[in-house]
């Protein structure tokens, strides 16, 4: 459309105007735009017009040029001999508007600077076609010749149109009929005797599809399912549909290795307690849940669940187990637990390829939503048993942008409503609710800083902030925090900056353009004093909110160095740590490539949802970039991208095949044409010549190439300068052929990935011993069983907080911490006794009423991520509560060990006594396997603690604290004993330690 | 420069008030409806300010519920503004009836929050 305005400005003489419109009765608006959507078609429907042929690029493509000529003008005498001919541009085409818009470039009528659009308009019966037209004055013509002649033309088209239409519909009424005709069970036979004649099953197939179509979306296809364009439409659908099926079930299977290789369980620690949430839900219904209040974590301080936990998941799970249950279908709570998250993983594949749809159509959808289903950083969190926050949470964030993306498309209310539930829904499940409402608000600032405001906009985001801001209150976790947190404001910011826009762009509608500068000159005083006073309270309620601005999470991400400085809880979790190199390439794959590409796709042309696109990907990379859990954002956003850059690719490439194929057949055709284009040609020569030298300038294999071409020159001049255009040939083949090897080496990887690295459940390991029999540890199950059948219910249990979920869930025993890392004082208390001496630790202990203490060693397995390495953490974090523990203590030279250069503290501390405690006996010498070293104090004993149970690969190790003595005379006599003990120990391992 | 500025505003008034008098009737009852959401939501806001917002959740839901219908109007006015071009296909029943769907929506969850 821009075309049109700078050429009417630069004309100096009036352009001739008009208008001409036809009405079509029987055909609606989306049977009569195939015909018009047909550039290179003309030649069917304009009266005169005998040639009609493709020149340049491919139908419907702005850009295309096609040739007509053979029609007849006004002003020729019967006497004419020579063909009138004419070069036409597609300008524009917008298949969602029904609107076409070309030019005429060349051409012997003498029509300049002609430009012209049509439109399909929807009218109640039938529709409209509407051609409106703007030309510099032509010699030798009147205006009224012009009307007349585009009037009648287009007249004739619409009627053509009608009946060709119209004898599709007959034809297939009566197909239909036979059809019916036929009894169900004669359907088969009918089918194969038909599939003698491969047309006629090709229409019958067809038909079956519409009928299932319009089996589907009955409202949609009770107008046009009789029509040929629909369909095509139908059969696209139908494929897309089954298509879209394989992927959900793609998406669910391929994360079942989980349970095939080892077994249905929960995984890991954090999917433990939401288990026992849901647990809890289901049993005691959800009143109860949210008035939880925990009093077998946290001992003695407790936690209240219902307030602190992100509800969402556990409603899920609870709601599906529920459903299932009323239907009689009885499965267990841990069942339906394991399979939420490659349920869910399916639908999040599903709302990739709605998103991917709306930005860049269903090609690139479908491509999307495949990438999704597969991609390892997503599988890494929602393999079968992974029952975390992230597994609906993802689907939940895609699909809120989703439908973010839908209303700005369509501008309803109905779809704004909607997308304020699934936002009400993500935060529900997961505290990444953040970025979705920093991110909308940054894409709407976007859109409004670069001019791309309009009313479609304000309906999408105003009743967002207003509704979602309220139902994220509504969730007890995040509460009052919806308002109060620094997290939120750029939303609100956001939401006055929208409004002030809003009623700009209304004053500047119903004013003049002199009237506005004088308003603008007004409002930019005295709103800029306004906006002064707006940003002053801004930040003085920032500055005055409880929080004092953002939250630990959120201030790590905006710099990375925060936590590592002053939250060692944070900066603990190894999922918390930046990426590393390989780490992209092991979670995103071949994506990483392909997102560039994706990006440069989103900008041809850029539109508001590819531009939003384009924002997640930047944003998203930047915090997988800071923290290596949040890779789970990024990978939608590659996804989605790499969906658009292969789709594309595709088009492309199977574009240009499709272009030459034909002609190459068609060869005599296109001939035919040629003779009267010869004129034509003299433009695009020198095009020609121009490419030849360049590719000269090239290697020597190219020229030859070239000139190999060249003597194909004179056969086919246009052949040539279609040619090149489109890619060659033998280009296009091998880039499609590298683009599927490309994406097959990408499914092997994720299925590597699924089955080898991420399915793991981590309660039980396997190993592979170098015979090639497979080894099962199932230690932590034997410890948490031992627990809860040899134990008190209400013993308490210490561990390092690690643990503490899966000793809540599996072993029902009250832990001191856990995952929920809520109290950080909690956790250094038990930091502290674990760095302590014996005695030291055993008071710690006893103070918090604990009975046993469970340690993790994986030394004579080698299982690396044990107590032992986590020690460090346990120092720094202790440390940072209690000063009297200093992390210089227990290194030796800055190097952390535990060999015989360790330090006294560290090899008189309770974790290295607890973990190494009688390990010497396993085989004399006592060999670490994780830490490769023979461990600095093998002789110990000890005085506080017993050993009440080891594991059978001695992963979990339980003592139990010896109770204290009540009589002081015999107190006393035992710690001069101990003390006696002690000393003999330490001697002891001194001794020992040369060896 | 004064006067001339001074004039310059009356003049833009007289301009801005002759053309708004010429937009339709019901958009004018959705402006009026919308300034009386908003005023209601000021009101609420001083109120605020004067006696204190302890009870945080009811003073929440008031204000957002205004400024929540103000916005849903506005919108509304939007959808069936016939000069707008972009919602020509819009039905103005449909746009009304997303209009109640909306603020269903939005009293539910108000009528929740109000603790």
């Amino acid at each position: 459309m821009e075309h049109i305005q700078q050429s009417s400005q630069s004309t100096t003489e009036a352009k001739w105007k008009g208008k001409a419109t036809a009405q079509v009765k029987e055909s609606n608006a989306e049977q009569i735009w195939p015909c018009i959507e047909d550039f290179f078609g003309l030649d069917k429907w304009f009266p005169g017009i005998s040639t009609c042929i493709p020149l340049e690029g491919i139908s419907g493509q702005p850009g295309c040029v096609r040739f007509c000529a053979g029609f007849k003008t006004p002003v020729d005498g019967h006497d004419k001999k020579t063909v009138n001919w004419t070069k036409q541009k597609l300008l524009s085409i917008d298949p969602t508007r029904l609107t076409i818009c070309y030019s005429i470039i060349d051409g012997n009528v003498g029509f300049h600077s002609y430009v012209s659009t049509w439109n399909v308009l929807p009218k109640d019966d039938g529709c409209e076609i509407e051609w409106i037209y703007e030309v510099e004055p032509v010699q030798g013509w009147k205006l009224e010749l012009l009307d007349s002649f585009i009037h009648n033309g287009l007249q004739v088209m619409a009627q053509r149109m009608q009946d060709a239409l119209k004898t599709l519909e007959q034809a297939l009424r009566v197909e239909v009929e036979r059809l019916n005709k036929q009894s169900g069970g004669a359907c088969l036979r009918f089918c194969l005797f038909k599939f003698e004649t491969p047309r006629n099953a090709l229409s019958l197939l067809s038909l079956f599809l519409s009928s299932l179509r319009s089996s589907i979306w009955p409202s949609m296809a009770a107008s046009d399912a009789h029509n040929g364009a629909s369909v095509r439409h139908a059969f696209g659908s139908v494929l897309a549909f089954f298509i879209l099926l394989l992927i959900g079930v793609l998406a669910f299977s391929i994360r079942l290795f989980s349970v095939i290789k080892y077994e249905s369980v929960i995984h890991e620690f954090d999917p433990y307690f939401n288990y026992r949430v849901t647990q809890f839900l289901t049993k005691n219904g959800i009143y109860d849940f949210w008035n939880w209040f925990d009093d077998r974590t946290w001992y003695p301080l407790g936690r209240v669940i219902g307030g602190t936990v992100y509800p969402g998941l556990t409603l899920t799970a609870g709601t599906l187990w529920w459903i299932l249950n009323s239907v009689n279908i009885p499965l267990s709570v841990e069942t339906v637990c394991v399979f939420t998250a490659p349920i869910f993983s399916a639908f999040a594949s599903w709302a990739t390829y709605l998103l991917t749809k709306e930005v860049k159509g269903v090609g690139a959808g479908l491509t999307a939503a495949a990438l999704l289903a597969m991609v390892p950083s997503y599988i890494s969190r929602s393999v079968a048993g992974s029952y975390d926050n992230e597994a609906v949470a993802i689907f939940a964030l895609i699909f809120t942008f989703y439908l973010y993306i839908k209303t700005l498309n369509t501008g309803s209310l109905f779809y704004a409503t909607l997308n304020s539930i699934a936002y009400f829904y993500m935060v529900c499940s997961w505290g990444g609710y953040t970025f979705i409402i920093n991110l909308i608000p940054m894409h709407v600032l976007l859109c409004i800083v670069t001019g791309r405001y309009s009313s479609r906009l304000y309906i999408a985001y105003a009743p967002l902030v207003v509704l979602g801001t309220l139902l994220a209150s509504l969730v007890p976790v995040v509460g009052f925090n919806a308002v109060m947190t620094s997290e939120h404001f750029a939303s609100f910011l956001v939401f006055i900056i929208i409004h002030v826009v809003a009623l700009v762009y209304y004053i500047k509608g119903i004013l003049t353009p002199k009237m506005f500068k004088v308003a603008v000159a007004l409002v930019v005083s005295v709103g800029l004093a306004v906006c002064c006073a707006m940003v002053a309270v801004l930040i003085a309620v920032v500055a005055s909110s409880p929080t004092k601005g953002w939250s630990g999470r959120s201030l790590s991400l905006l710099d990375p160095t925060y936590a590592s400085k002053y939250i060692p809880i944070i900066a603990s979790v190894s999922e918390h740590q930046p990426p590393t190199w390989p780490s992209y390439f092991m979670d995103i794959n071949v994506l990483a490539f392909l997102v560039p590409a994706g990006i440069i796709a989103c900008f041809s042309p850029l539109s508001d949802a590819s531009s939003f696109v384009i924002l997640y990907i930047v944003t998203s990379v930047y915090f997988s970039g800071v923290m290596v859990r949040l890779m789970l954002v990024l990978a939608p956003a590659a996804c989605i991208l790499s969906g658009i850059a292969l789709s594309q690719a595709f088009d492309v490439f199977t574009g240009s095949i499709k272009f030459q194929l034909p002609s190459l057949s068609g060869h005599s055709h296109v001939d035919a044409g040629e003779a009267s284009s010869e004129s034509v040609v003299t433009n695009d020569s020198v095009k020609t010549d121009k490419s030849e030298d360049t590719s000269k300038e090239r290697t020597s294999k190219k020229s030859k190439k070239k000139e190999k071409e060249l003597v194909e020159k004179p056969l086919s001049k246009s052949q040539i300068k279609k040619r090149l255009l489109v890619l060659p040939l033998e280009t296009s083949i091998i880039a499609i052929i590298l683009l599927v090897l490309l994406g097959a080496f990408y499914v092997v990887h994720s299925v590597w990935a699924a089955a080898e690295a991420y399915s793991a459940p981590s309660i039980v390991l396997t190993s592979y011993s170098p015979e090639g029999g497979l080894h099962v540890f199932d230690d932590f199950r034997e410890a948490y069983a031992w627990l809860s059948h040899n134990t008190e219910v209400d013993d308490k249990v210490a561990s390092w907080w690690d643990y503490g979920y899966q000793t809540t869930a599996m072993a029902n025993r009250t832990v001191i911490v856990d995952n929920n890392t809520w109290n950080n004082t909690h956790i250094a208390t038990v930091g502290t006794a674990m760095s302590s001496p014996e005695k030291a630790a055993w008071e710690i202990f006893h103070s918090l009423d604990v009975k046993y203490v469970l340690v993790v060693f994986g030394g004579l397995v080698g299982y690396p991520s044990d107590d032992i390495n986590k020690f460090l953490w346990m120092v720094r974090i202790g440390g940072g509560v209690f000063p009297h523990i200093k992390e210089p203590d227990y290194l030796r030279d800055g190097q952390y060990r535990i060999d015989s250069m360790a330090t006294p503290t560290m090899l008189n501390c309770l974790m290295y006594k607890l973990s190494y405690y009688r390990f010497v006996e396993t085989d004399g010498k006592a060999f670490d396997r994780v830490r490769r070293t023979e461990i600095g104090k093998k002789h110990f004993k000890l005085t506080h603690f017993e050993e009440v149970f080891t594991t059978h690969h001695w992963m979990v190790r339980i003592y139990k604290l010896k109770p204290p003595k009540n009589r002081i005379r015999g107190k006393t006599k035992k710690s001069k004993s101990k003390a006696s003990s002690k000393t003999a120990s330490k001697r002891k391992g001194l001794k020992r330690n040369p060896f | 420069m004064a006067r001339s500025s001074s004039k310059d505003a009356q003049d833009l008034f007289r301009a801005l008030w002759s053309a708004y008098s010429a937009t339709p009737t019901n958009l004018k009852i959705i402006d009026l409806y919308v300034l009386f959401a908003i005023s209601t939501a000021l009101i609420q806001v001083a109120y605020m300010a004067l006696v204190g917002s302890f009870p945080f959740n009811s003073f929440l839901s008031g204000v957002l519920s205004c400024v929540g219908t103000a916005v849903l109007a506005v919108c509304l006015r939007i959808q069936v503004n016939k000069e707008n071009k972009e919602f020509k296909d819009l039905a103005p029943e449909r746009a009304f009836a997303d209009f109640v769907l909306c603020n269903l929506v939005l009293h539910l969850v108000i009528m929740n929050f109000l603790g």
